[in-house]
């Protein structure tokens, strides 16, 4: 079901090609492109926060 | 290795075949290229309300769900805000009567004023239910509008009010139809231990002659790289207080895709990941906490969010978020707390494929 779902996905974006390519780009991330990609995302500028406060605290 | 064949039929449709010898049962999932951010701003919830009406009877066929029962099938759907995804499963010597349910519901509806009536009260009672009276079941309809002030993203698949549902009309529900649920704007794949022969014969014989409806053309400005933090405060009767940290991180393909998703696993997948150890574990400021992508095909999410303990201040504990953020952008991680991470999530992924 997985497989067959996650074909379509990727035909959808024209990529049906890289279906098989999926591991292989979690696989090329290292440690240098993990921190780039968190101090570039985690700044504040790039930030929404929603608080939700409890009525019955 | 997922294997699979390809064609087109004349009318636009893609077909692709996935072999798979080892279950008995086959998949028929048709995926339509329409999704919330295709609604009129005026007219949201209307993607979803679709995929209720779908099966609501057809052109010739009266209830969906009857033969395919009577086939020993079952289907669901679901719509999100890039795409509607339709699919049933059934024993592969029945997989003719999902075609011949498929094919027809997208040759026509039925658009009998009664399947609107039943349908449109469904959805509204799903809003109701769901997103409205369910304790946290509004954040994504108060979190997007707040991410995104110009994209289609800015409303939920649900829709923006309840109004929009209920002054849905026939007409709008049918030229809805005519615009997106089209051969050339749909993918059909079926998965299951049959011949490419038989799947592009029965996919000539149920689809050939269905007309081209024209693909959909999307021309949707991105968002605008936000330059301002945000923040919204609300006061609701939910049991504990609740904050959600949400950074935009670029579309599905991108790179960033695959390294926000193992930084997420970093931060919150298992009771060794450093979110629960400092903040559940340690500091005791949040009773739950997680982090995850939103995977949006045009704009994607990275969202930390956690139930707060009792007593702990909103500031408190958005800054001790805060703080394990800059620790994860300012040190390299660990090799080993890398492959730790990776093996993780390759286990549950190569899992999930199986299925």
């Amino acid at each position: 079901m997985n497989r067959v779902m996650n074909i379509a996905f990727f035909e959808m974006m024209d990529k049906a090609g890289e279906i098989n390519d999926e591991l292989k780009k979690y696989d090329a991330v290292s440690a240098e492109s993990i921190q780039q990609f968190c101090k570039k995302t985690f700044v504040k500028n790039n930030l929404s926060t929603l608080f939700i406060k409890s009525k019955n605290e | 290795m997922i294997t699979f064949e390809k064609f087109t039929l004349k009318n636009g449709l893609r077909v692709l075949f996935h072999k798979d010898e080892t279950t008995p049962l086959a998949v028929v999932n048709i995926l339509y290229n329409v999704g919330a951010r295709d609604e009129n701003p005026d007219k949201t919830g209307f993607a979803h309300l679709f995929e209720h009406l779908m099966f609501g009877g057809s052109k010739n066929i009266e209830s969906f769900d009857n033969p395919l029962q009577l086939a020993g099938g079952e289907c669901n759907a679901f719509t999100n805000n890039d795409i509607t995804n339709y699919y049933d499963i059934l024993p592969v010597q029945n997989l003719e009567t999902a075609f011949w349910l498929e094919s027809d519901r997208m040759l026509e509806l039925a658009f009998t004023p009664k399947s609107l009536e039943v349908q449109r009260n469904v959805v509204i009672e799903e809003f109701k239910q769901r997103y409205l009276n369910q304790p946290y079941g509004d954040v994504w309809l108060l979190l997007r509008p707040l991410v995104y002030k110009t994209h289609p993203y800015q409303w939920a698949t649900i829709g923006k009010e309840i109004s929009h549902i209920e002054n849905a009309t026939m007409e709008d529900v049918k030229s809805f139809f005519y615009k997106y649920y089209a051969p050339d704007n749909a993918v059909l794949v079926v998965g299951g231990n049959t011949t490419l022969e038989n799947i592009k014969s029965l996919s000539e014989k149920w689809f050939g002659d269905i007309p081209s409806r024209g693909a959909n053309q999307r021309n949707l400005k991105p968002e605008p790289a936000q330059q301002e933090e945000r923040e919204l405060k609300v006061e609701r009767d939910v049991p504990a207080d609740a904050v959600y940290m949400v950074f935009r991180m670029g579309e599905r393909m991108h790179p960033d895709h695959y390294t926000g998703d193992l930084a997420s696993d970093i931060l919150s997948r298992g009771k060794s990941s450093r979110l629960y150890e400092e903040l559940i574990t340690k500091k005791q400021l949040f009773t739950s906490i997680s982090a995850y992508i939103s995977g949006g095909w045009e704009d994607g999410l990275f969202v930390v969010s956690g139930n707060l303990n009792k007593g702990v201040s909103y500031e408190d504990a958005k800054n001790a978020i805060w703080l394990e953020l800059t620790k994860i952008s300012d040190h390299a991680i660990e090799k080993n707390e890398l492959i730790k991470v990776k093996n993780k999530f390759k286990t549950a992924k190569v899992f999930l494929n199986k299925v």
